[in-house]
């Protein structure tokens, strides 16, 4: 068990976090191109800034909210407040980076990140919930919509149960469980529907350049 | 392959799976579409955010109806056929992920949208449904497939003797302008011009063609505002036609619309471009104009003219004039982005005792339902009555309102037909009819 922990926090880690950083390169290489285009584009679109606005709009969508569908909205800004904030602020993360590479950022206290998990996970298992009893939602949803986030969750579920004295599993599984499923996550992100958290940014101005039509006579 | 529940202009049993990708390959090979694709296939999570705010999901409540389903459809070809993982995994099974039957749902379902944008504006990740479906088209139209209502128009314009959609002959469009200055003289007792082809005008005026057949109280009441106000415009008679549905489907077919509106603008010399009461056409002109002639021609749709007149004192109106309960409906081309929202309202407040608004209303406006080219397509009127236009029928009916205004030529046609078929209590009018009747002409006054 060890030597598995060892190969999952170690080689596999790095691995991962090498695979979702060229990944993200290139995935972030083409939505730049495509902002660039938008930038030059001739087109009366809303301005960059008029872009950017609406994007940090939606990235704290409390006026964004209103309308139908509010219960899912604010479940759905709980669990990612909830993932983003503890995925980078928790103290064994931040540790653990220190560890890799050398430097690390401020953690938040344990008793916080306690609290932001458990509303994450029982996000999280909502939003599931939703997926499977709304008609609608199960009609357009595909394999991969339910398979990712089952991921998040037993990750997260895993990090939360491998502190507590109640957990039923051995503590070196529990934590071979987040660990690993960290690692996919990481490494997936860059090539599944995770990367909306790595390409909201560049959402609008890629739609930007897109209404920049080409036609026929003007290539 | 299965017919469509349109008419194309080639036979459907023509399109195959390998011409759709063709098209499709061409499109990326030529177009910016492509980095908007890649990112749009990435991170399309189908939350179903926008399924209560897509009127179609809300009459239909059919799962394929939700904007983000009708987008996966195009997404998933690009994915499985376009990117090197798509492609690895086709190997890997052996045979192409895309069937005639997907092709025939796709056209189905992008025929089925009416493009009106409304649910881009609720996708947390800004995905803009509006410009998949867009897209979805032009490569079907691409492959064959496009309802022949718009294509035999387009051709009409493009390539026919009349360069116009309704085939209106010059000689007849002479004809219609003197009848309609006969009937200003009736109706209001003054000798109200339609300028044609007078050189340096400052505005070129460009109706849809069809408003010169069917909307004569519109261009009566924009050419009494203009001459009472003192604007110099005119008429081309090279080109007197705004329509432009390649904005529906197809971008080779908007850019040689649109420069050809430019050519004939050009020709005559004049200063800015006018647009008269039509959505789809404004958006057109004012969106691709500069990107597509490389000019920087000022476009402007006659409603903000209009108000601007009113705002200078250059046109007075009779407050007494419209007596009705009125309310107003948003074109989703020119409200949606919000360009055109609060001039017409200025319009109506000016000189309508009685204005109510619907709920929604403005950038948040729910399409008529016949948005997108569709109003045209006369197979698709019983699914424009019960899916599309019922949101609209529910909204008027609510509004308790006696006429409902609307300054486009297919949300005047869709919203006719769903009055008629709802059985709804009011009329419809554009906004320069009521402006026909309630302007007060110096002449008519005896002061000119």
């Amino acid at each position: 068990m060890e030597t598995l922990l060892y190969l999952a926090k170690g080689p596999l880690f790095r691995f991962c976090i090498a695979l979702m950083l060229l990944g993200s390169i290139r995935t972030v290489w083409s939505a730049l191109r495509a902002a660039r285009r938008a930038v030059t584009s001739r087109l009366p679109y809303p301005t960059l800034g008029e872009q950017l606005r609406e994007t940090a709009a939606w990235m704290l969508p409390f006026n964004r909210i209103a309308g139908t569908r509010i219960i899912f909205s604010i479940v759905s800004f709980i669990f990612h407040l909830g993932l983003i904030t503890v995925l980078l602020f928790l103290q064994d993360h931040v540790l653990s980076v220190r560890g890799g590479i050398g430097f690390g950022w401020p953690h938040m206290p344990r008793e916080l990140a306690d609290i932001l998990t458990v509303a994450g996970l029982a996000a999280g298992i909502s939003l599931l919930a939703f997926r499977v009893f709304d008609r609608g939602l199960r009609g357009i949803s595909v394999a991969a919509d339910y398979a990712v986030l089952s991921l998040i969750l037993l990750a997260m579920a895993a990090g939360f149960a491998a502190s507590r004295q109640w957990n039923p599993l051995p503590h070196d599984v529990t934590v071979l469980i987040h660990v690993i499923g960290g690692n996919i996550i990481l490494a997936l992100i860059p090539f599944t529907r995770l990367a909306h958290g790595l390409l909201f940014p560049f959402m609008r101005l890629a739609t930007a350049s897109a209404w920049r039509l080409q036609g026929r006579m003007s290539r | 392959m299965k017919k469509f529940s349109f008419t194309t202009e080639l036979p459907a049993s023509d399109t195959t799976v390998a011409g759709f990708l063709k098209a499709f390959e061409r499109v990326l090979e030529n177009s910016n579409y492509r980095s908007m694709l890649d990112l749009y296939s990435r991170v399309s999570m189908n939350c179903s955010r926008c399924a209560e705010e897509c009127q179609i999901f809300r009459a239909s409540r059919d799962p394929r109806d939700i904007p983000c389903y009708r987008s996966a459809l195009l997404l998933d070809i690009y994915r499985n056929h376009f990117t090197a993982w798509g492609l690895l995994k086709s190997r890997i099974r052996g045979t192409s992920p895309l069937r005639e039957s997907d092709i025939e749902e796709m056209a189905e379902s992008f025929y089925h949208c009416t493009v009106c944008g409304r649910c881009s504006i609720f996708c947390p990740l800004g995905i803009d449904h509006r410009l998949i479906v867009r897209l979805g088209r032009y490569i079907l139209s691409l492959a064959g497939i496009a309802p022949k209502a718009l294509t035999v128009s387009v051709k009409e314009q493009t390539e026919g003797a009349t360069r116009n959609t309704s085939g209106v002959p010059l000689k007849a469009l002479r004809d219609n302008l003197e009848f309609l200055e006969e009937e200003i003289q009736e109706i209001k007792g003054a000798a109200v011009k339609f300028p044609l082809d007078v050189k340096g005008a400052e505005y070129v005026f460009f109706a849809p063609v069809s408003d010169y057949l069917m909307e004569a109280d519109t261009l009566m009441g924009i050419a009494c505002v203009l001459q009472e106000a003192g604007v110099s415009w005119t008429i081309c008679s090279e080109n007197y036609d705004a329509i432009n549905y390649g904005l529906f489907y197809n971008d080779e077919v908007l850019e040689t619309i649109t420069q050809s509106m430019y050519e004939a603008f050009r020709n005559i010399g004049g200063k800015k471009i006018l647009i008269g009461e039509c959505g789809h056409a404004s958006r057109a002109a004012s969106l691709f104009m500069s990107h597509f002639t490389n000019s920087d021609i000022p476009v402007v749709n006659i409603i903000e003219l209009t108000a601007r007149l009113i705002e200078e004192g250059r046109i007075e109106l009779d407050p007494d004039a419209i007596q009705e309960k009125v309310t107003y409906h948003d074109p989703c081309n020119i409200a949606r982005s919000g360009w055109i929202v609060e001039q017409p309202r200025r319009i109506l407040r000016s000189f309508v005792r009685n204005f109510v608004e619907m709920d929604p209303h403005g950038t948040l406006n729910l399409c008529c339902g016949g948005g997108g080219g569709t109003v045209s397509v006369s197979e698709f009127k019983p699914y424009r009555m019960d899916i599309a236009g019922k949101g609209k029928a529910d909204q008027l009916r609510a509004s308790g309102a006696e006429l409902v205004v609307t300054p486009c030529a297919n949300c005047k046609k869709q919203i006719s037909e769903l009055i008629a078929h709802y059985r709804l209590p009011m009329r419809h009018a554009g906004l320069h009819d009521l402006l026909l009747t309630a302007i007060k002409l110096k002449k008519a006054d005896g002061e000119g």
